[in-house]
């Protein structure tokens, strides 16, 4: 009986049912369209982080400004700076490195330094010292620093310098020769373009100098200090394009620059910090190293891992991706998933608010009848049986018409949102910003701003499941089903009588 | 059959429309409640089909307080309404009415309340009032619950059709032997049934 009734209201109150249905349908295809385009966003990022995120790293997150009272100040040798020494206890011993490569999965790691060398036999590709500051006068207090400028470029280190940040980013590529090894000593990778300027090739030696003008300004560039003669095992071409507005001194220009070994470096800045009374603990290691990975996907359990370690405080540390394309194209997929996740939710309550608004009128207009059940004798479960029987026939058929819906849209609503959350510009300046300080840096000087590769996709791949249409079907169902019952419950609740004396 | 036993009903306190009213009606006959309107006729069926209760006091079927029966059962199995408004599901038709609550053939029904096989098949708004109080005195006998309480039955028909609508509920009382109380205001009324109760002042008065 309570089938036939349901039945009969439905199909005879068709212009109702139909409104219903039609609202229905609207709402169980946004249900069913939001949450795999929410799934298919998140299963982008799981995919470029297991394409791009290989490694990680850990930056030695704290400097006097951030943590003062870990530093204690000392005059300069000659008096005329002030310098900071660490007197912490945390920071990145060879204990912490061991036991983060004892971490199932981390399978490598490299540390990146740098320093200036003054190569004076080398002509390096123009920038401001030898075009806009060529007729600086003796007298100026700044003209043997730009001397020096003339013939300084940044030579950084890596245990492999294939693994190196802007080799890793694919802003620069090695052309001819090698990279640098970890068992390497004295040896250099540089750019063509740099090597054509000055007829070497592979095999050659270049010798630069350490400046005492480097390390406090005083001096001239005969105040030579340690001389390195390195050999050239490899060349690399510029793959992106080189900002040399901002940046075109001739040491931040990356065709001047170079790679060198761990050794040569580690001697550089052994003297370095000869100099300056040890500054910071000689058990340190570096405050930046990069650890790579078996398996990208292992990644987010190997940073858990690797921030439970408690040999040291690990919170002085920044301890994330590493890859600035990986970090420059998660972006829009970020904020594609934030997007999605406030979509969702709202979404979920809009259903909620919108059911109960259009129950609740529903169920108004069926009071009368409700009553007569009633006082007929209908028990009370068995209107309420009724009631929910006819929704579900209306859901059921709404449901038909939501799948249909959602099937052909969903990739089309997937991507439109997703291009929302994405730029036309591949990577804005914000993004670019972010993706070329991954030691959580404002600026760098010497870090050259070359273009990231964007790996971020062009469009997502929403596809939904007959578990999808299920999981739909189920919950819109279920939140029908659950306004009904609140609408209805107030209604069969009260006595036959005061319903039909209310109408 | 079925009793009120010291029932009072109180809509606002202190204030009884129904004062410690006692009273039996027995199958196979007809009585009709008459009194003036707020006189507490419609209040005092309600509470006979348990589609209200009293505020004080019980209401017996066979000797049995209906609390106890359950209102649901009462309603289901003892009673049968028939509202001045006829009180029909109007997206039905006739026969869909007079089955709403029972798997049965309502045409016997129909044809004894003396309506047509066409009429039976349309939709209730499309009959005329008459036969829309035809068809709720159908469903009153379809449910085979020996007691029918009618609200003002005739209150909305004109003079033929609800001397018309009178004496099938009295026959409907006397040929199968149930009890039909009927509230109304109609003399014609009061002179078909078997024993008028006159309601005044929350109070009941039998007359002959």
């Amino acid at each position: 009986m309570i089938l036939r009734r349901a039945w009969l209201y439905v199909s005879r109150n068709w212009k109702r049912s139909l409104i219903l249905i039609l609202i229905l349908t609207v709402l169980l295809s946004a249900l069913a369209v939001v949450f795999p385009t929410w799934r298919a966003s998140m299963q982008a990022q799981e995919d470029l982080e297991t394409s791009l995120g290989e490694s990680f790293c850990v930056n030695w997150g704290i400097s006097q400004l951030t943590h003062p009272h870990l530093y204690e100040s000392y005059p300069s040798e000659d008096g005329r700076l002030t310098l900071y020494r660490y007197i912490g206890e945390d920071y990145m011993t060879q204990e912490v490195l061991d036991a983060i490569l004892a971490i199932d999965g981390v399978v490598d790691y490299t540390y990146t330094q740098y320093w200036w060398l003054y190569f004076p036999d080398l002509t390096l590709k123009e920038g401001l010292y030898n075009t806009y500051y060529l007729d600086t006068p003796e007298d100026d207090p700044d003209y043997h620093w730009h001397m020096a400028g003339r013939n300084t470029t940044t030579v950084r280190s890596a245990n492999n310098s294939a693994q190196h940040e802007f080799f890793d980013r694919g802003s620069i590529e090695l052309v001819q020769g090698r990279h640098v090894q970890a068992d390497d000593v004295n040896c250099v990778v540089i750019s063509r373009e740099l090597a054509e300027l000055n007829g070497l090739s592979i095999g050659d030696t270049i010798t630069g100098y350490t400046l005492q003008l480097q390390l406090n300004g005083v001096g001239t560039v005969d105040d030579r200090w340690d001389e390195y003669s390195l050999e050239i095992v490899g060349l690399f071409d510029v793959l992106g394009a080189v900002d040399t507005v901002m940046h075109g001194t001739e040491e931040s220009i990356i065709e001047n620059q170079m790679f060198c070994d761990v050794t040569t470096m580690a001697h550089i800045q052994a003297r370095i910090d000869e100099k300056f009374n040890t500054p910071t603990p000689e058990d340190m290691i570096s405050s930046e190293i990069l650890f790579y990975v078996d398996d990208p996907a292992k990644l987010p359990d190997i940073l858990e891992q690797v921030r439970a370690i408690d040999i040291v405080d690990m919170s002085v540390f920044d301890i994330g991706f590493s890859n600035p394309s990986y970090t420059a194209s998660i972006q829009p997929l970020r904020a594609m998933r934030g997007v999605m996740t406030v979509l969702c939710a709202s979404l979920v309550a809009a259903v909620l608010l919108i059911l109960r608004f259009v129950m609740k009128i529903w169920f108004q207009g069926r009071k009368k009848e409700i009553a007569i059940l009633m006082s007929l004798g209908v028990g009370r479960k068995k209107i309420l049986g009724q009631l929910m029987l006819e929704m579900l026939l209306i859901v059921s058929i709404a449901f038909i018409g939501a799948s249909i819906v959602a099937l052909a849209a969903a990739d089309g609503v997937g991507n439109y949102l997703y291009s929302l959350t994405s730029n036309d510009d591949s990577i804005n300046d914000e993004q670019y910003e972010q993706a070329t300080n991954i030691w959580g840096e404002n600026y760098d000087p010497y870090d050259p701003f070359i273009e990231i590769a964007d790996f971020s996709p062009e469009e997502i791949s929403v596809e939904i499941s007959a578990g999808d249409l299920l999981l739909c079907f189920v919950s819109g169902t279920a939140a029908t089903l659950l306004v009904t019952l609140s609408c209805c419950l107030s209604i069969v609740k009260k006595k036959p009588r005061q319903i039909l004396s209310s109408l | 059959m079925i009793e009120v036993r010291n029932v009072s009903y109180e809509y606002i306190k202190n204030s009884p429309v129904l004062d410690d009213i006692s009273m039996t009606f027995e199958r196979g006959k007809t009585y009709a409640i008459f009194g003036p309107s707020g006189c507490g006729k419609t209040t005092l069926l309600s509470l006979l089909g348990a589609l209200d209760a009293p505020t004080s006091g019980a209401v017996l079927f066979d000797g049995k307080d209906i609390a106890q029966i359950g209102d649901e059962n009462h309603r289901k199995d003892n009673v049968a309404f028939i509202f001045q408004n006829y009180n029909l599901i109007e997206y039905m038709t006739a026969a869909e009415n007079v089955s709403l609550t029972e798997k049965i053939d309502p045409l016997p029904y129909l044809l004894q309340v003396g309506l047509t096989e066409d009429e039976a098949k349309r939709p209730v708004l499309k009959l005329s009032g008459g036969q829309q109080q035809r068809v709720a005195i159908a469903r009153a006998l379809a449910s085979d619950a020996p007691v029918i309480l009618a609200d003002e039955p005739t209150g909305n028909l004109d003079e033929d059709t609800a001397a018309e609508i009178t004496k099938l509920l009295c026959d409907v009382a006397h040929e199968n032997n149930k009890c039909v109380i009927i509230v109304s205001h109609s003399a014609a009324v009061a002179e078909a049934v078997d024993q008028v109760v006159r309601l005044s002042h929350g109070k009941l008065q039998e007359e002959v």
